[in-house]
């Protein structure tokens, strides 16, 4: 089994080639972290994790019942329904295989209010398309509940937008 | 707390976006470390780089302002969300009108030692980025 915590593949039960390389470049947010914000980037570590082993019960329950989420192939906001509905249209057979691989993230605790922002790609290969890179900047907010942290929002930002028509010259 | 009280202060905070304010009380509304995506710039940024950013910027333009739409609230524990739609507008000096669209997300923190909220994670994305590419046909 796989278990570079990279693929969501195995979510439609077809047997595909995992992404070589997707362990080197995923990193964990606990590693720097220090103090309270630990306890934040765990969290979201557990998050990754879930997402890619495809234990998507842990993946969504580590969302807040009013979680909202913009996604970087969608231009407006998404209720937690909304999301898991998108993301089953991903995982319904139009991917041979994907990834969503946290590269440099910052993980902050205020309080009860957790902060994680970084960079990541988003990599894969379509279904009678070529690969794709997709690099992103995310931000998420995290609540600390009683049974632990959950994710209240969730904001990608694919880096072709930052950068494209930027300046006016 | 609660959303009346977090959109109240996200508005008299973030008031200079849209010449409402001054720099300073818009930099005072945000934590010292607060982690900033801003929407032209591809990496993320902390106080003292925003800061210095925005300041590069309005030296440049000859007018501009940050128009939000169909802004929410959302209050969970001591935890403040405002997501909203917005348009960043203006004449940049030297060159034509600028209108750049994008969404927006603001976390705020209530901090019960002051008791008012403050910014510390904000990311302003435009909405050209989740189109162009968004599929692989």
């Amino acid at each position: 089994m796989d278990t570079s915590g990279s693929r969501r593949d195995f979510l439609t039960g077809v047997a595909v080639a995992p992404l070589a390389g997707a362990a080197t470049l995923a990193a964990a947010a606990s590693a720097g972290a220090t103090g309270p914000d630990t306890a934040v980037a765990l969290a979201f570590d557990r998050m990754v994790q879930a997402l890619s082993d495809g234990k998507l019960e842990a993946f969504y329950g580590a969302m807040h019942e009013r979680f909202q989420m913009i996604d970087e192939d969608s231009p407006w906001r998404m209720s937690k329904t909304a999301f898991k509905e998108h993301i089953s249209f991903h995982i319904g057979g139009v991917w041979d295989s994907f990834a969503w691989l946290p590269v440099s993230t910052t993980a902050r605790a205020f309080g009860r209010t957790g902060v994680v922002a970084g960079t990541a790609m988003f990599r894969g290969k379509p279904k009678d398309a070529g690969f794709r890179l997709r690099p992103l900047l995310f931000s998420q907010a995290w609540v600390q509940a009683d049974a632990g942290w959950q994710l209240l929002n969730w904001h990608q930002s694919p880096i072709v937008g930052l950068v494209s028509r930027a300046s006016p010259t | 707390m609660n959303t009346s009280t977090l959109e109240a202060e996200f508005r008299q905070g973030f008031g200079w976006y849209w010449n409402q304010g001054t720099l300073q009380q818009f930099l005072a509304f945000i934590d010292e470390r607060c982690v900033i995506i801003d929407d032209d710039v591809p990496f993320p940024m902390d106080k003292a780089q925003f800061s210095d950013h925005l300041q590069f910027r309005r030296s440049h333009w000859e007018s501009v302002s940050w128009i939000p739409y169909d802004t929410l609230f959302e209050v969970a524990g001591d935890t403040g969300i405002v997501s909203t739609a917005f348009t960043l507008r203006g004449k940049p000096k030297g060159s034509g009108f600028r209108l750049r669209h994008g969404l927006a997300t603001v976390i705020c923190h209530h901090d019960s030692a002051t008791g008012g909220w403050r910014t510390v994670g904000i990311t302003m994305d435009p909405i050209q980025g989740h189109i162009e590419g968004a599929s692989p046909a």
